[in-house]
């Protein structure tokens, strides 16, 4: 059963790196996203606002195969999400990386060994290079004090830089962060929001990013989109979007979350 | 009941009674390694996508846990070289038939502890381009044994304990050697008095080694 899968080389860069055209996804009866279509070019950061439920994660999640949508036809970077072969599900996912809301590093595995493991087994570099790699990843999400501690001996916040960190090893085109800070407490937000926005800073790193953080999404963003009920209700660059939204339900939600 | 214990028989036999767990040992200890080996293998197996790779898994589970273990022996000692024409030692055959029961039940101590660990670390691994195997391999599995020691420490003393039964097809380990001397010298009671405290010992010592690989982890679920 070990099939090593060949990593296919990703396509020449097209100018919409992800494209999303009319999906349809259900659990059961329950329609999660209802005809959703948006494309996301190299260099885009784009901030995906809603309410709890309205689908937002699940379409980030979509977009790395973590979930199969029902209808219509992802693509990233020229492959189908929907009928990739399993080792071109691989190429996708390596060059998305994804964070998650609750951070899911690997109990077992140290802060490094987190950064490390996949570079070493999925991409066959030494253990040396890994390391050595991983090691300065960690200092860039300021965590080179803690390469050797395990996850139970970091903070929320920590955690989450060192899984940043543990996404841009494997040198993603594109980082997918699912509420990234959402999990943590007010003062841990913002460390996390920093090395964010210095990844954005560092490299023009295209991001996807589901949040609620306005600030955040301001200063960073060049697109925002509001998601309900599984469809897109607005979709402007980000300044127009929080200064005049055009829609209702735009006006709604912002003032709702700034009151949060 | 007027019985007058004589455990002095014990200080004349008992270095040829605990010699049995010379025996006893070299019997349980290749039967743990198997049937822990087998038991992954299997655990792994009723994770398929395959629903007849998980139909394999159910089938050896269901099977060898529900035989009694006396059954299994005399069919692999007995009914097997008239079938086959292959016949093993007594202790061979002992290994194999403890084997195969604490296979099936330390598959169910594994299927415990891999379900203990939540999908989102799959997902996590999925997401860096770990296919299902190696998500199993270098993700599931090494926190799932962690999980799994308690559960399978029961599994392992109870295939030691197992080997007693083995004095049916004589093994020469501590349960026949007790036979042996009762019948000799009709001191039943303090034979299997001390056989039982040497197994009592065998096992405590185990676990002991047990709990010391337990304290290998230096990590915290989270």
């Amino acid at each position: 059963m070990a099939t090593d899968l060949k990593v296919v080389p990703a396509m020449p860069a097209a100018p919409d790196f992800i494209r999303i055209q009319d999906v349809h996804k259900s659990y059961g009866a329950v329609k999660v996203l209802n005809g959703i279509s948006l494309d996301v070019a190299e260099g885009e950061v784009l901030v995906l606002c809603g309410p709890s439920g309205c689908g937002k994660s699940t379409l980030l999640r979509c977009i790395n195969g973590l979930e199969t949508i029902n209808s219509g036809a992802i693509t990233v970077g020229g492959r189908n999400v929907g009928t990739a072969t399993p080792g071109e599900l691989q190429s996708i996912r390596l060059s998305t990386g994804f964070v998650f809301q609750n951070f899911n590093l690997f109990p077992h595995m140290t802060a490094l060994q987190n950064i490390a493991i996949a570079p070493m087994k999925i991409l066959g570099h030494s253990t040396r290079e890994a390391r050595d790699e991983g090691r300065r990843l960690l200092a860039r999400v300021g965590m080179a004090d803690k390469a050797d501690s395990y996850p139970f001996q970091l903070s929320g916040g920590q955690r989450q830089r060192v899984a940043i960190a543990r996404a841009l090893a494997m040198k993603p085109t594109v980082m997918l962060f699912d509420e990234p800070t959402s999990a943590l407490d007010p003062e841990m937000r913002e460390e996390v929001l920093q090395v964010i926005r210095q990844v954005h800073h560092d490299h023009g790193m295209t991001m996807v990013v589901v949040t609620h953080e306005i600030g955040f999404a301001k200063s960073v963003a060049s697109r925002a989109m509001l998601l309900d009920a599984g469809e897109i209700v607005e979709e402007a660059p980000a300044r127009a979007f929080f200064a005049n939204p055009t829609q209702e339900r735009t006006r709604r939600f912002l003032r709702a979350i700034v009151n949060d | 009941m007027n019985y007058t214990f004589q455990f002095g028989v014990l200080t004349d036999y008992g270095p040829y009674l605990a010699w049995g767990l010379w025996h006893a040992w070299w019997t349980s200890f290749p039967a743990i390694l198997f049937s822990t080996l087998i038991g992954v293998a299997l655990a792994a197996m009723s994770m398929s996508r395959r629903r007849l790779v998980r139909g394999v898994s159910i089938v050896f589970v269901d099977l060898f846990r529900t035989l009694p273990v006396v059954v299994l022996l005399i069919w692999i000692h007995y009914v097997l070289p008239i079938l086959t024409g292959a016949s093993f030692s007594p202790t061979a055959s002992s290994i194999i038939a403890l084997s195969l029961n604490g296979a099936a039940l330390a598959c169910e101590a594994f299927r415990g502890g891999l379900e203990a660990i939540p999908q989102t670390q799959a997902q996590a691994a999925q997401s860096l381009g770990f296919s299902r195997w190696k998500v199993m391999r270098y993700i599931t599995l090494p926190q799932a044994f962690f999980a799994t020691l308690p559960s399978l420490t029961n599994v392992h003393i109870t295939v030691i304990k197992n080997v007693t039964v083995t004095v049916l097809i004589a093994v020469p380990e501590v349960m026949f050697r007790a036979q042996e001397l009762t019948v000799q010298f009709f001191r039943p009671l303090e034979f299997y008095t001390g056989a039982a405290l040497l197994y009592v010992a065998l096992i405590w010592g185990y676990t002991v080694l047990m709990r010391m690989i337990e304290r290998l982890q230096k990590w915290q679920p989270i």
